[in-house]
């Protein structure tokens, strides 16, 4: 008998313990802010390989961003199935002849991906939405045979912008997609989901009576079933 | 006052004859409920632009399942007075883009969007109570009909396809079952104008049509009456499009990229030249039917089942979940009488819903959009993270080979049931 109470204390012990443990998962979980990203400019659409970018020459774009917060670039390049050494600088500019620079990054070449996209990211610019970007490419130390290059489109692909050769706008576009990020908790999307229901007042209501209706008879079906709810 | 305990009586006889299991029913009410106002894809979105402007415009429009979009416009029109925000609907879009997301996107930030959802799916929900009421009914026991309509009700590829995708399947389903429903009371002109009804609203019930007809132990002039009457509702839609637009709305089947969705598993011969599986496969079951001798629903619901199970296995339907319901109550008869199919079902299930990543953000995050557009539009797919470790398109591949392999394990389950077809008259003289 006493062994039977010390084994219900202990499983009610267990039990209040997994509750103030889920308690702190869902707190927790609710403070939580998650960092989503989005595309903000996009061309996929490879036809040929530029030629090795080397010691005096440039490969860039020029794009729209469609969302705020834009930080990460990812470009289409290849490096000829090679160990390459000399490194990339990328550049990140509001036009092509602006000659400050809103981001710069040095790329070992080892970081340059073949026949895949090689990520490159910057701070998040929170101004970005609607705004148009010019991005290029050099390697100062490059020469042939120790070089990589970028995948493009010879035709027009991406309206939004056109590729530069040595500073120079040339046909077609390189390939390329722009990322922005933004950061959500659980309490800023209830907060807008909240405000969404606001909107359209009289059907929040409706629907929240509706729905109240049909739980209450949901659990009176659980605690009255009948015998086809068994089968 | 009379009157009121006339309703009364007959609703209480009617419970106490055909007690529902009420919990699930209730349950799966609340699951619907909860999702109807939030969820949508760009598909549905498409229909009821193309309906807004019909009823707007008053101009009539040519297209595919032509019946469908007027039976939307109709409803739009009805419920007008709840939705007064409907008629901007139209020109909200100079030309829907369905394919893209911009319009979708537009759409779900709509301020009234949640009503509009609820309100424009209502009867999507009708119908669907209809088909687990009509599941129901055709169960043989009390325990069989408890069984098809959990079946039916707590269905996740239904749900999904209605509420979350937001697709008419249901209506299509209901006249279905309804022509299965006469079929069983051997109403058979009935049955085969609810079935015509049903090609006339979606074309893939043709597949059905020969099963019909050759599952009905009769002379070939009843038979061909029994076709006649299978095709007659979609050929009065013909007649009248081809009256009132020039041209029939069987022309439109030539826009339908059948290659891709029906026929793109084949054997290549040579250029020009191809033996496609699905068909290849139906024709051997058509022949299967023609010989043997079982008739009644039951050869009915397995030759039907086997031949839509072969469609899925070979076709390609992980961007299209609102194609995924087509097969549940064929599926949901048979599983009453073997219950083996209820697990595999599930293990189809999973298989599918690992398939729909195909859709990436459309068939996932995308979904939800209307709750909180930002947060969901960023929701990266499973099919991302799974990217970040293993090649996307293998895993997807993956999936679809785990489905076809399911849907034919079911299909050769369901198959090994048939009568095999007699051995002509040499067994007799022996």
């Amino acid at each position: 008998m006493i062994a039977g109470d010390n084994m219900s204390a202990r499983s009610g012990k267990i039990f209040r313990i997994t509750l103030r443990l889920l308690a702190l998962l869902a707190t927790l979980a609710c403070l939580a802010a998650c960092t989503l990203e989005n595309i903000a400019a996009r061309q996929e659409k490879a036809s040929q390989l530029w030629p090795e970018l080397v010691e005096g020459e440039s490969y860039g774009q020029t794009f729209v961003s469609q969302r705020a917060n834009l930080y990460r670039i990812d470009l289409g390049t290849a490096t000829y199935m090679r160990v390459n050494s000399a490194e990339v600088i990328f550049h990140l500019r509001a036009d092509p002849t602006a000659a400050e620079d809103l981001a710069t990054r040095i790329i070992p070449a080892a970081e340059i991906q073949n026949d895949r996209p090689t990520s490159i990211t910057f701070p998040p610019l929170p101004d970005s939405q609607q705004r148009s970007y010019y991005f290029f490419l050099e390697s100062p130390e490059a020469h042939p045979g120790n070089a990589v290059t970028v995948y493009a489109n010879e035709y027009d692909q991406y309206p939004d912008g056109t590729a530069f050769r040595g500073g120079q706008a040339v046909d077609g576009d390189l390939v390329f997609t722009a990322y922005s990020q933004e950061t959500f908790s659980p309490g800023d999307v209830l907060s807008v989901f909240w405000g969404r229901l606001r909107q359209d007042a009289p059907f929040a209501a409706l629907y929240g009576l509706m729905l109240l209706g049909v739980i209450v008879q949901c659990c009176r079906a659980f605690l009255k079933p009948n015998s086809n709810d068994q089968n | 006052m009379l009157q009121g305990q006339r309703w009364l009586s007959y609703w209480q006889r009617l419970r106490a004859e055909f007690p529902l299991p009420w919990t699930v029913f209730w349950a799966g009410l609340l699951a619907r409920l909860l999702i109807m106002p939030f969820a949508t894809h760009s598909d549905f979105i498409h229909l009821e632009w193309i309906s807004a402007c019909t009823a707007a415009k008053g101009e009539s429009v040519f297209r595919m399942q032509i019946l469908l979009v007027y039976f939307h416009t109709a409803y739009q029109r009805l419920v007008s007075f709840l939705l007064p925000s409907i008629a901007n609907l139209c020109g909200s879009f100079a030309d829907f883009n369905f394919t893209g997301t911009s319009d979708w996107f537009i759409f779900i930030n709509r301020p009234q969007v949640f009503r509009e959802l609820f309100v424009l799916k209502l009867p999507y929900l009708v119908f669907d109570v209809a088909c687990a009421l009509l599941l129901y009914r055709l169960g043989k026991s009390k325990k069989q009909a408890a069984f098809l309509f959990k079946f039916w009700w707590l269905n996740p590829l239904i749900v999904f396809a209605t509420y979350f995708f937001a697709r008419h399947e249901t209506i299509t389903l209901f006249v279905i079952l309804l022509s299965i429903y006469w079929f069983k009371q051997n109403r058979f002109e009935r049955s085969f104008i609810a079935l015509g009804a049903a090609v006339a609203l979606r074309y893939y019930a043709l597949f059905l049509l020969p099963f019909y007809v050759l599952s009905l132990d009769a002379t070939w002039k009843q038979r061909l009456k029994w076709f006649a009457l299978g095709l007659g509702p979609w050929a009065a839609v013909n007649g009248m499009t081809w009256l009132f637009f020039g041209s029939p709305e069987a022309s439109r089947l030539a826009t339908y990229p059948t290659e891709v969705y029906v026929l793109p598993m084949k054997f290549s011969i040579a250029a020009w030249d191809n033996v496609y599986i699905f068909p290849l496969l139906y024709f051997l079951l058509l022949l299967h039917r023609f010989y043997n001798r079982e008739y009644g629903l039951r050869a009915l619901q397995r030759y039907g089942l086997i031949s839509l199970l072969l469609l899925f296995a070979t076709a390609y339907v992980g961007q299209s979940p609102h194609y995924w319901p087509w097969f549940i109550p064929l599926l949901a008869l048979e599983a009453a009488e073997d219950r083996r199919l209820a697990p595999l079902h599930l293990v189809l299930t999973l298989c599918l819903f690992a398939y729909s990543f195909i859709g990436s953000r459309s068939t996932a995050g995308y979904l939800l959009g209307a709750i909180a557009p930002d947060f969901f539009w960023s929701l990266p797919s499973p099919i991302e993270w799974i990217g970040g470790f293993f090649s996307p398109e293998t895993a997807i591949s993956l999936a679809h080979t785990a489905f076809s392999a399911t849907a034919l394990w079911i299909a050769f389950l369901v198959f090994r049931q048939l009568q095999p077809p007699p051995l002509a008259d040499s067994t007799e003289t022996a």
